[in-house]
């Protein structure tokens, strides 16, 4: 009896504490509406904090920490503490417990996601109050940010790949021009490769590597769009994805499937093993922050150039497409003080705090008129991509809550059929089929 | 009455970590399993939902098959190597205690980094494994990227890490009666008759434990796997290594959580390898009334 007392007492003081938790959580929301007013009630008194953080770490971290050390010298309003969080979940636990930071970084691809899950906290009130400039913002990097026609985090850069080619390669090869179609890229990487004598591949001549910056990026470049005009229908089934995996099906037939995914294996992204930074890859498809990590991080001297990335055949209007995605900064719809955050959010993205950042990251800034900026000059291959983030033909992959699974089918299938296990038909087949109650 | 409760105080540091730590946490999946839960909206009760749902689903498939083909190649192959290795290391040989040290040494070290060297060793082209076969003129497989191949290097990798189980293998080993041995050998039983007859039973409990620890361990099999395919994909968070070949159950259901925040679908998955989890083991139970021994009786 006493046992069974005990428990029963024991069990309610569990059940007490897991609604103590829920309590906290609700009581942290409301506190978070009252501290703000609070705050700017009585300016000047004491500076409140911002809790910052970022998913940073390492020589970045510090980057970041310097930009957060002039934010604080020139405010008598808030204090940022800034926090290197480099874990995307421990940063989504926080803000799930309450506990989490009053301001943050994370992807374009999240914002969809976060924002149906009511993290976000919706940036138009702040951006209409402040009279914050948006208007130089690279339209699909700002969309980036956006759902359901709210803006709810912002971008500070903007991330694309393009092509670099090796041009020792393509001048030892006989190739003069950049390929700009399909058939051209299939037929200088044919052209570029080379082979062992046990035919493993001893150079790569395809943007085999890596795989996953060719699937929906080169489905997107040859002109592939992966949602219909009007957002209601996903098109994992279009002509650009199909185009993308004939064209590897056919580099890798002529190849071997096991050479090449040998070869892919043993290489590592931006690594010692990287094959382009070795000299055994010809073609590759990467972002802005590549040429500054061979050339300045690693150091290496290699003779590349850089072009748009191949379209479809006979549609010119339709060249020097791709995927975009961007970096971007939210607030959390739980943040204690929003009104802190924002003024933080609102400097790091002002255009001079921006151009500071991406100097520092050697990014792309997500506003165009930074891009004649002086100081930006000097990022390798800067202009080239400057140039190419003007293209009307870049896109972002489609935003929805099951973007993330949506992306994954796609990538799935793709790699199936990349690896001759099923034909390209039959993998755009199963990515509608598996996708077809994603969008609800 | 008094003294019942002075007894319940005492015990009360357990019972309270049970409630609070184990036994709501448990309830509280269950419930969760039954909802549709993302974390930061509150739970909205959706029946069985989560469970059909995962029904439907080819990659929950895929990863319980992974799961049981790791499960059942890996766990004789771990035993029977462990064993072995124990047996060995339970002669009278010179330098033993140094070679005990060896063998157990790999299970001091981290798992990934554990994963992390093998990944050199089984590299394609560069690595160590690929260099020895192909001096011996043999092929020279893909390790972790061909689909048919990864779970098979996973079971590799394995042996590398079987320090715990050679370690309990031995001490039982060491407890199998002298005298045992002495008469059969008087009888005229050899070495491997010995070991047939003798040690065997004497230590069948023992694998009894090693088999059901193995076979949960295998079940939830995750950090390798994950620690392989998060470094050798760009696109880590929701990537299952070559054709999904490496995608554990215990990773999709941390995907399902924790990239997907669908916490009743992975609660419902939680439960699912819970079940079938209890099931293995008793079955596993059952059977071994047939083939332990606990001495004395007949």
């Amino acid at each position: 009896m006493a046992l069974l007392l005990a428990t029963a007492v024991l069990a309610m003081t569990a059940t007490a504490c897991g609604n103590d938790n829920s309590n906290g959580k609700a009581a942290s929301e409301s506190g978070s509406t009252a501290s703000p007013a609070a705050s700017s009630a009585t300016p000047a008194k004491e500076k409140t904090k911002v809790k910052f953080w970022y998913l940073w770490g390492g020589v970045e971290g510090e980057n970041v920490e310097k930009l957060i050390a002039e934010f604080n010298a020139s405010q008598d309003l808030y204090v940022v503490e800034g926090l290197s969080v480099p874990d995307v979940q421990k940063v989504v636990v926080g803000i799930s417990s309450g506990d989490g930071p009053d301001v943050t970084d994370n992807f374009s691809n999240n914002t969809a996601s976060y924002a149906t899950k009511g993290m976000l906290e919706p940036l138009d009130d702040y951006i209409a109050k402040s009279g914050f400039d948006t208007s130089d913002f690279v339209p699909a990097a700002l969309e980036g940010g956006k759902y359901d026609g709210k803006q709810y985090a912002l971008p500070i850069n903007v991330n694309f790949n393009l092509l670099f080619y090796n041009k020792k390669m393509f001048a030892d090869a006989g190739i003069t021009e950049v390929p700009k179609t399909s058939d051209e890229l299939l037929a200088a990487a044919k052209k570029l490769t080379k082979v062992n004598a046990d035919k493993s591949l001893e150079v790569l001549g395809f943007p085999d590597f890596p795989f996953v910056y060719y699937t929906t990026g080169m489905s997107m470049a040859f002109g592939g769009s992966f949602i219909s005009e009007d957002g209601k229908t996903l098109t994992p089934d279009n002509a650009g994805t199909i185009e993308a995996i004939k064209t590897i099906q056919d580099y890798r037939n002529e190849f071997g499937v096991d050479n090449i995914l040998k070869f892919n294996s043993s290489a590592k992204y931006l690594d010692a093993t990287d094959p382009f930074i070795l000299g055994k890859q010809a073609i590759r498809i990467d972002g802005p922050w590549f040429g500054n990590t061979v050339k300045n991080v690693l150091q290496k001297d290699i003779d590349y150039g850089v072009a748009p990335l191949p379209g479809p055949a006979g549609h010119p209007e339709l060249a020097g497409g791709g995927e975009v995605s961007s970096s971007t900064f939210f607030i959390p719809s739980n943040a204690k003080n929003k009104d802190g955050a924002w003024a933080f959010l609102s400097w790091l993205m002002a255009k001079e705090n921006m151009i500071k950042f991406n100097d520092m990251f050697a990014n792309l800034p997500a506003r165009t008129s930074a891009y004649d900026d002086p100081s930006l000059q000097d990022i390798p291959d800067f202009q080239t991509f400057a140039e190419a983030a003007k293209n009307p033909n870049l896109k972002s992959f489609p935003a929805f809550e099951g973007q993330s699974e949506y992306n994954k089918i796609i990538n799935d299938e793709f790699e199936l059929a990349a690896g001759g296990k099923q034909s390209a038909e039959d993998a755009v087949k199963h990515m509608k089929e598996k996708s077809a109650n994603l969008l609800k | 009455m008094k003294k019942n409760l002075t007894g319940l105080a005492f015990a009360s540091p357990w019972i309270v970590g049970f409630l609070v730590f184990t036994l709501y946490p448990l309830g509280a999946s269950f419930y969760y399993g039954l909802t549709d839960f993302n974390v930061f909206q509150s739970p909205k009760f959706v029946g069985l939902d989560n469970y059909s749902e995962l029904m439907r689903d080819d990659l929950f498939w895929k990863s319980v098959r992974n799961t049981l083909y790791l499960t059942v190649i890996s766990t004789p192959v771990n035993l029977i190597f462990s064993l072995l290795m124990a047996l060995l290391l339970n002669r009278r040989i010179r330098g033993l205690s140094w070679y005990r040290t060896v063998y157990y040494i790999p299970t001091i070290i981290p798992l990934a980094a554990t994963s992390l060297l093998w990944m050199w060793i089984m590299n394609a082209q560069y690595g160590l494994l690929n260099a020895m076969l192909g001096r011996l003129g043999l092929p020279q497989p893909n390790w972790l990227a061909d689909p048919a191949l990864t779970k098979a290097s996973l079971v590799l990798m394995g042996l590398w890490g079987v320090g715990n189980i050679i370690i309990i293998f031995l001490a039982s080993l060491q407890e199998v009666p002298r005298s045992l041995y002495e008469s059969a050998s008087i009888d005229g039983a050899g070495a491997f008759r010995s070991f047939l007859n003798i040690t065997l039973p004497t230590i069948s409990p023992i694998i009894l434990f090693q088999l059901i620890m193995q076979v949960i361990n295998n079940l939830q099999y995750f950090t390798q796997a994950y620690f392989i395919v998060s470094s050798t994909n760009l696109n880590a968070g929701t990537s299952g290594g070559p054709e999904n070949s490496m995608l554990m159950y215990a990773m999709y259901l941390y995907h399902n959580a924790f990239q997907y925040f669908k916490m009743g679908k992975a609660s419902a998955m939680a439960w699912i390898l819970f079940v079938i989890a209890g099931a293995i083991t008793w079955l596993i139970f059952r059977s071994s009334k047939r083939w332990v021994s606990y001495g004395g009786g007949d």
